[in-house]
């Protein structure tokens, strides 16, 4: 009997030893896990808190918050070359407070390649692939290059920004950022030291054919109404280098009506993807009733 | 704070290119090189080495071409008393990667080779069957056609050249590609110039003397960046049994050929079956194959397939288009349908939506760039390898037709064109007709 009652204490001490290990295991995990939710707190609040600083930085930079919130809405034409390949554009844009937004590149012999956003609809269309509705990551990320005013934007388009580095392009110092946006990419900006300006933008963009790095060098900052904006822009992306200058800014110009309707191919896509529109019921991209009016 | 206008990437997108431009059999000039030029072409072999080490995306690969021959070219480049010499060392260094899309286009070759004069037509296109070469089809109203030659017949000399023995080195070299290259070179000259061959008939050998057409107005000339523009040609007919059948030559100028292809099948939508056929079309813009595909299925989410470049993956996707066609569907290639054309016939058959007929493709299917060089020659090279979305990469192997009908006079004398009445047979459901092998 005394060997049996030994080995029942064996075997419940055992049975205890089971229970104990993992939570043991589990006291700690809670514990570690405790103090990793408050620093990515304390770091989350540190992002934010630079993000704003970045934000008010940036906002100074182009010409102040005044300045920025005179007008309602911007008209931009461009000229795009890919040298190397002998290929060249115009690009126009126009965007609005409200949040509507065209953009419509010719290029020659190949036609007019558009996008937009009327209301909650972000579409593109072109003569090759035709009309699109624009959905998901995708139509975020146009929302957002969309704005109207981005520096204004910063904050809400983004959840965090850390210091990534230092880097001095040409002769320029810039800080570099890591700016976190809602939906969790991260684009690298390097931020001039001196005058607060962009300077490059490395980022990994969402396309229908799937993610694309692409880096953009500004350059040629000149102010139009006291805002600054770049008046060059080259692009690289693998192999490819593209430059994008600048010809005509203007503000609150009269604009076609046009320019606020959707084209009548992407009406008849709206038309017939409203029930399957319906069944999915997207999620709205962020867009409060409170942020709608100024984008 | 910043905002990159989405557009900019169509743009980057389109210029890689699926097309090839052919860039074989160039005699190189023989002018000696003054030291200015020799400067320049050291600078174009430099910045050709650089572009092609910055893009490609197996670098193991390519240090096992490359290792010391890349010195070693460059040292013939630097030794090179002419031009055509230098560009016989940039071109070995190419060939040695033994890839499709590597190629060079001297800078006043590249006028001839894709424009002006060397565009004119004798009407006739010629396939290789048994080490020989067959007239396979007529354009209605060309100089062949004009001039009694008839579809089946064999083309024994061109001017004054055998071709048989040619034919041999060609099929010597393993490229499916280089015989339909050399072939059209062969029938096609300055426009207004004349050329004999020597035709072989089914009842006799005869001489036939040509006179080089230029290509019809109704063909707009397309280019695309560099290169020149060459006449587009987009044919539609209506076959008996009520079959919509159209023929493009290249996947260029979007502006055209988009709409034709939109007001074809929106036309006759009533008819029994669609065949395309992209026998000969060397490709082109590889978006337009997805553009052209979007008429074809109906559902989101579907891909032709992936491009693999060094830095990233990007997907051939496809935006099918309301009202688009959903009657059968076949397709006709052969060993002269490269790039665009294999990335369209195997992204489709990869779904089931379409039927291949013919010969299996020219096994050419990567995405290139066309750039110019500091010497004015423009380089083209391959900046990203691709496999379909069954995961088929078509480089070197190409795309196998499900039913393959080989070249055979008497079948074409019979049917005129085999494939297309094979692929006609298929839409009707007919039995009989032209032999073929079923895949």
């Amino acid at each position: 009997m005394k060997s049996e009652n030994r080995w029942l204490w064996i075997f419940a001490l055992l049975l205890l030893c089971g229970v104990c290990t993992p939570s043991i295991a589990q006291e700690a995990e809670e514990a570690a896990k405790e103090g990793a939710v408050a620093e990515e707190a304390k770091s989350d609040e540190a992002g934010k808190a630079l993000l704003a600083e970045l934000q008010e930085k940036s906002i100074k930079a182009v010409g102040g918050k005044e300045a920025l919130e005179k007008f309602s809405s911007r008209k931009m034409s461009s000229k795009v070359k890919i040298a190397d390949a002998g290929l060249e554009a115009e690009l126009t844009l126009f965007v609005d407070s409200q949040g509507n937004y065209r953009e419509s590149m010719v290029i020659t012999g190949y036609g007019n390649f558009q996008q937009g956003i009327n209301g909650e609809v972000a579409w593109s269309l072109d003569p090759i692939n035709g009309p699109r509705l624009v959905t998901g990551k995708e139509k975020e990320q146009l929302i957002r290059s969309a704005r109207f005013q981005p520096n204004l934007w910063l904050t809400r388009d983004h959840q965090s920004a850390t210091l990534a580095g230092e880097e001095t392009l040409g002769d320029i110092a810039c800080t570099i950022y890591d700016l976190k946006t809602n939906d969790g990419a991260v684009h690298k900006y390097w931020v001039a030291n001196d005058d607060g300006l962009v300077r490059k933008v490395s980022m990994t963009v969402e396309s229908p054919m799937g993610q694309i790095p692409i880096q953009v060098r500004m350059s040629e900052y000149k102010a139009v109404d006291g805002i600054q904006y770049p008046h060059k822009m080259s692009m690289k992306q693998g192999v490819q280098n593209m430059e994008v200058i600048l010809n005509t800014l203007e503000h609150d110009a009269e604009i076609d009506a046009e320019m606020l309707t959707l084209p009548e191919q992407v009406k008849r896509l709206v038309e017939r993807s409203k029930p399957k529109e319906e069944e999915t019921a997207e999620e709205p991209q962020g867009d409060s009733a409170e942020e709608s009016s100024d984008r | 704070m910043f905002r990159l206008s989405q557009l900019h990437q169509i743009l980057l997108l389109l210029v890689s290119v699926s097309f090839l431009a052919g860039c074989i059999g160039l005699p190189g000039r023989s002018q000696t090189l003054s030291s200015e030029q020799k400067v320049l072409f050291i600078e174009s072999f430099d910045e050709m080495t650089r572009m092609i080490e910055e893009s490609f995306w197996d670098p193991d690969y390519l240090q096992e071409c490359w290792g010391e021959l890349k010195d070693e070219c460059r040292d013939q480049v630097e030794e090179a008393r002419s031009a055509g010499e230098a560009r016989a060392a940039m071109r070995r260094l190419l060939a040695s990667l033994k890839m499709s899309h590597f190629g060079l286009i001297p800078d006043s070759a590249s006028q001839e080779l894709t424009g002006s004069p060397s565009d004119g037509e004798a009407g006739m296109i010629l396939r290789v069957s048994d080490g020989r070469a067959i007239v396979v089809r007529l354009e209605e109203g060309g100089a062949a056609e004009s001039a009694g030659i008839q579809s089946g017949d064999e083309i024994l000399k061109v001017g004054e050249r055998d071709l048989a023995p040619r034919l041999q080195e060609w099929s010597e070299s393993g490229s499916r590609y280089l015989p339909i290259q050399a072939l059209k070179s062969a029938c096609s000259g300055e426009p207004g110039t004349e050329r004999d061959y020597l035709v072989r008939g089914s009842t006799e050998d005869r001489i036939v003397t040509l006179t080089f057409q230029p290509p019809s107005d109704e063909h707009p000339r397309v280019g695309f960046g560099n290169i020149s523009p060459v006449p587009l040609m987009m044919e539609k007919r209506i076959l008996e049994g009520d079959i919509l059948y159209l023929r493009l030559n290249m996947f260029l100028g979007p502006m055209h050929v988009m709409p034709w292809f939109e007001k074809a099948i929106q036309e006759h939508k009533d008819a029994k079956g669609l065949i395309f056929d992209l026998r000969g079309n060397p490709g082109g813009l590889g978006l337009m194959a997805c553009g052209l595909a979007g008429w074809l299925i109906e559902d989101q989410g579907f891909e032709l397939g992936t491009m693999k470049t060094k830095a990233n993956e990007m997907n051939f996707v496809v935006n099918p288009r309301l009202d688009g066609w959903v009657k059968p569907v076949a397709l006709l290639i052969d060993e002269g349908s490269a790039s665009t054309s294999e990335i369209m016939a195997q992204g489709l058959r990869d779904i089931g939506r379409v039927r291949l007929f013919g010969r299996t493709t020219a096994g050419a299917a990567l995405p290139s760039v066309l750039v110019k060089l500091p010497n004015g020659d423009i380089l083209q090279y391959a900046m990203a390898d691709y496999v379909s979305v069954s995961g088929k990469r078509m480089e070197g192997v190409g795309v196998e037709p499900d039913e393959v009908i080989e070249v055979d006079p008497e079948q074409i004398r019979e049917f005129g064109d085999p494939a297309l009445t094979r692929a006609a047979y298929w839409i009707l459901g007919k039995a009989g007709g032209p032999k073929s092998e079923i895949r």
